[in-house]
C-alpha cells in the first residue's frame, strides 16, 4: 500500500499543491501573529473541491511550512513567527548577533526537515500503539507535564534564576485572567468583556518578543556605540552537524510524543527539547548565548509535533491541537473518516497522505536551504527603515488573529513591559512559558482533584506523573544542588 | 546596592498584594483547592516570596558598579509614538495613520532621503494591502471619520 501511495503522490498537480502549500505556509509562519492555524484554516475552503489527496496535502504544506517559517525571523530580528519558534529565538537571534545567521538558518531549516521526516516515519511504523500509550494521559499526567515544562524556567533564564522565576509567575499570573477553568468565574477582568476569554497568547508574544527588540534598537539608533551588522558566510561544517544529530534524533522523539498528546503543542515542545539538549550537554555555559544546540533541539522538536499530532489524528480521530482541529474538518469533508478504521478503508488515500508529508518535508529542505541568503539580506536593511514597518507588522499581527483591536492594545502594553524587562534584565521567554502552560497547568490540576475528591496523592501513585515530577523537581534544582556540590569540593581540597 | 531591583521588587509586591485582595472577591467551592481563588492565591504567594528575594539580593553590594544601561529617551519616544499611533487607528483608519506613522518614525530615525521617505510607507502598505486584505481576507480598520 506504501508503494501505491507512492504512485499517487508522485503526480505533478499533488507535487504542486504541497510546494504551492509550503510557500503559502512559510510566508505565513515568518510574519509575527500568523500562526499555523490562521493559515489552515484560511486556506481550508479552496480544498474544498478538490481532489481530497491535494487539497489535504495543500493544508498539510501550509501546516508543515509555517512550523518552519516561524524559525526564520526568530533567528533574524528575534520575532518569532509562531509561538512554537519562541525558544529557537533564544540561541538562534544570538548566533545572527555574532554574525552567524547563515549558519543559525542552515541548522533551523536541517534539523526541522529531519525532525519533520523522522515524525512521518514514526507516524507510518508504529502509529496505532503510539496513540494508544498517548490516551494514558488523564488529567494528572498533564498537570506532571505541565510543571516539568515550567521547570524549564530554570534553564532559559538566563543571568538570574530569581529573575527567570519571577518573569515565569507573571506569565503564570497573567494566563489567570478570564474564566477559571472549573467553576467558569470571571477573574481579574474588571468588567471588560475582552478579557473574559483571558488575553490571547500571540499579541502578548508578539509585543514581548517585536516590539520591544524594535523599541530596544531605536533607541540603539541614537547610542554612541552601535553594532555594527555582519553576516559571516561561514558555513556549518560536517564536524559541527555530526555534533548535533544526537541532539536532533532526542528532540524529534520528544516532538513525536508530546505532539501525540491532546492539548500539548509546539510550543511546548520547543521548550521542553531545548532544556534536555541543555541537560545533555557538556558546556551548558554556551546555552543562551548562541550554542547551535540551542538552535537544532527547539526546531527538530516543534517540527516533529506535526507527525506526532498526526496520530491521535489519524488513529483514533482525536485533533491534539487546534491544527489538527482544522485537518479533522478538512478530512471529513472530502468524506474521509478518521478513526480506527481509517487504514481499512482509506489506506490508499491514508498512505499517500504519508508520502505527501515526507514530500512536503523535503520541499521545505530545498527552499530553506535555496533561501538562506534571500532570507539573511533582510539585515542589511538599515534598522532605521526596518524597525517602522516591524512596528506596523506587529500592529496587524496582533489585529488579524482575532480582526478585534484590544489585541493591538495588548501587544503594545506587553512590547512596553518586555522593554523594560530586557532593559533591566529579567528574560521574556519564562513569561511566555508561564502563560501557555497555565491553564494547562490549572485545568489539570483542578480535575485530578474532582477525579480523586481531594486526595493529591492520585499525583504521586501515578507511574507517568510520578515520572514527570521528579524530572521536574531535579529540573529546577539541579543547577543550585550542583553550584553546592562545586563550593564543598573547594571548600576541602 | 541596585535600586531598579529594589524599585521592581517594591512595584511587584504591591501588584501582589492587589492581585490577592481581588482573590476575595472570588466565590468559593465545596473543595477549597478547587475554587478559583485557589491557583491564583498560590501564583501569587510564589511571586511574593520571589520579590522578597529580590529586594534581599538588591541590598548586597554591586560587583563592578552594575554596570552602566543606555539612555531609553529614545525608546520612550518611540513607545510614545506607537502609542498615538495606535490610539489614532480607530478614529483615522488604518492606511492614513500607517503612512503618517512610518514616515514620522523614519524621519525621527534620522532618515531624510526623500525617495525612503516615501518608497517604504507606500511599499508597506501595499504589500500589506495584497496580503492580508486580498488574500487573508482581513478587514483592516477604515477609521471612524470615514465610515
Amino acid at each position: 500500500m506504501l508503494f501505491e501511495g507512492l504512485m499517487n503522490a508522485m503526480q505533478w498537480q499533488v507535487i504542486l499543491m504541497i510546494i504551492i502549500g509550503s510557500v503559502i505556509g512559510i510566508s505565513i509562519g515568518s510574519l509575527p501573529g500568523l500562526t499555523a492555524v490562521m493559515g489552515v484554516a484560511l486556506i481550508l475552503p479552496v480544498t474544498f473541491g478538490m481532489d481530497p489527496v491535494a487539497g489535504i496535502l495543500l493544508l498539510v504544506g501550509v501546516y508543515f511550512g509555517a512550523v518552519y517559517g516561524g524559525s526564520l525571523t526568530a533567528i533574524l530580528i528575534n520575532t518569532p513567527g509562531t509561538p512554537s519558534s519562541a525558544a529557537t529565538a533564544i540561541d538562534g537571534f544570538a548566533l545572527t548577533k555574532k554574525g552567524y545567521a547563515h549558519k543559525a538558518l542552515t541548522i533551523s531549516t536541517l534539523s526541522s526537515t529531519i525532525g519533520g521526516i523522522l515524525s512521518v516515519i514514526v507516524l507510518i511504523i508504529i502509529a496505532p500503539q503510539m496513540a494508544s500509550f498517548a490516551l494514558k494521559f488523564s488529567a494528572p499526567e498533564s498537570f506532571a507535564l505541565a510543571v516539568f515544562g515550567l521547570s524549564i524556567i530554570s534553564s532559559i533564564a538566563g543571568k538570574t534564576l530569581i529573575k527567570g522565576l519571577i518573569a515565569g509567575a507573571l506569565g503564570l499570573m497573567v494566563a489567570t485572567i478570564g474564566l477559571d477553568p472549573i467553576a467558569g468565574f470571571a477573574r481579574f477582568t474588571g468588567g471588560n468583556e475582552n478579557l473574559i476569554n483571558g488575553i490571547d497568547l500571540v499579541p502578548v508574544m508578539i509585543g514581548l518578543f517585536a516590539a520591544s527588540e524594535a523599541f530596544t534598537s531605536i533607541g540603539d539608533l541614537f547610542s554612541a556605540k552601535r553594532a555594527k551588522v555582519v553576516i559571516e558566510k561561514t558555513k556549518l561544517k560536517w564536524e559541527e552537524f555530526r555534533m548535533l544529530i544526537l541532539t536532533i534524533l532526542r528532540s524529534a522523539g520528544i516532538g513525536t510524543f508530546i505532539g501525540m498528546i491532546p492539548g500539548a503543542g509546539g510550543d511546548i515542545t520547543a521548550f521542553v527539547a531545548y532544556n534536555e539538549a541543555k541537560r545533555f550537554s557538556k558546556d551548558k555555559r554556551q546555552f543562551g548565548e548562541g550554542d547551535l544546540k540551542g538552535i537544532a533541539a527547539p526546531e527538530a522538536a516543534n517540527n516533529s509535533v506535526t507527525g506526532g499530532a498526526m496520530i491521535p489524528l489519524l488513529t483514533l480521530g482525536i485533533p491534539g491541537d487546534a491544527v489538527t482541529a482544522v485537518l479533522l474538518g478538512a478530512l471529513m469533508v472530502q468524506g474521509i473518516q478518521p478513526g480506527p478504521m481509517l487504514f481499512e478503508t482509506n489506506g490508499s488515500i491514508v498512505y499517500t497522505l504519508f508520502v505527501g508529508m515526507l514530500i512536503a518535508n523535503m520541499i521545505i529542505l530545498l527552499f530553506g536551504l535555496m533561501g538562506i541568503r534571500l532570507f539573511t539580506k533582510i539585515l542589511l536593511i538599515p534598522k532605521s527603515v526596518l524597525m517602522p514597518i516591524i512596528l506596523v507588522l506587529c500592529t496587524v499581527g496582533a489585529f488579524a488573529i482575532n480582526n478585534n483591536f484590544f489585541d493591538v492594545i495588548v501587544m503594545l502594553i506587553a512590547g512596553i513591559i518586555g522593554y523594560f524587562m530586557k532593559r533591566y534584565e529579567f528574560p521574556v521567554s519564562p513569561v511566555i512559558l508561564g502563560f501557555i502552560l497555565g491553564p494547562m497547568l490549572e485545568s489539570n490540576f483542578s480535575r485530578s482533584l474532582v477525579l480523586s475528591q481531594g486526595d493529591y496523592s492520585i499525583f504521586f501513585t501515578r507511574p507517568i506523573t510520578l515520572v514527570l515530577l521528579s524530572l521536574a523537581f531535579l529540573t529546577l534544582f539541579a543547577p543550585l544542588l550542583k553550584r553546592k556540590v562545586i563550593k564543598l569540593k573547594e571548600d576541602y581540597i | 546596592m541596585n535600586r531598579p531591583n529594589l524599585f521592581i521588587g517594591v512595584i511587584l509586591i504591591i501588584g501582589c498584594s492587589i492581585y490577592f485582595y481581588e482573590t476575595m472577591s472570588f466565590p468559593s467551592s465545596d473543595l477549597q483547592m478547587t475554587s478559583p481563588a485557589f491557583i491564583p492565591r498560590v501564583y501569587c504567594i510564589l511571586l511574593f516570596i520571589l520579590s522578597a528575594f529580590l529586594i534581599a539580593g538588591s541590598f548586597k553590594r554591586e560587583e563592578g558598579g552594575g554596570g552602566s544601561r543606555p539612555p531609553f529617551l529614545h525608546s520612550l519616544m518611540a513607545m510614545g509614538m506607537t502609542s498615538l499611533y495606535i490610539i489614532a487607528i480607530p478614529f483615522l483608519g488604518f492606511y492614513i495613520t500607517t503612512v503618517l506613522f512610518i514616515v514620522a518614525l523614519l524621519y525621527f530615525a534620522k532618515v531624510k532621503n526623500y525617495a525612503v521617505l516615501t518608497s517604504i510607507p507606500i511599499g508597506t502598505l501595499a504589500f500589506l494591502y495584497l496580503f492580508f486584505v486580498k488574500v487573508l481576507n482581513v478587514g483592516l480598520p477604515v477609521g471612524s471619520l470615514f465610515q
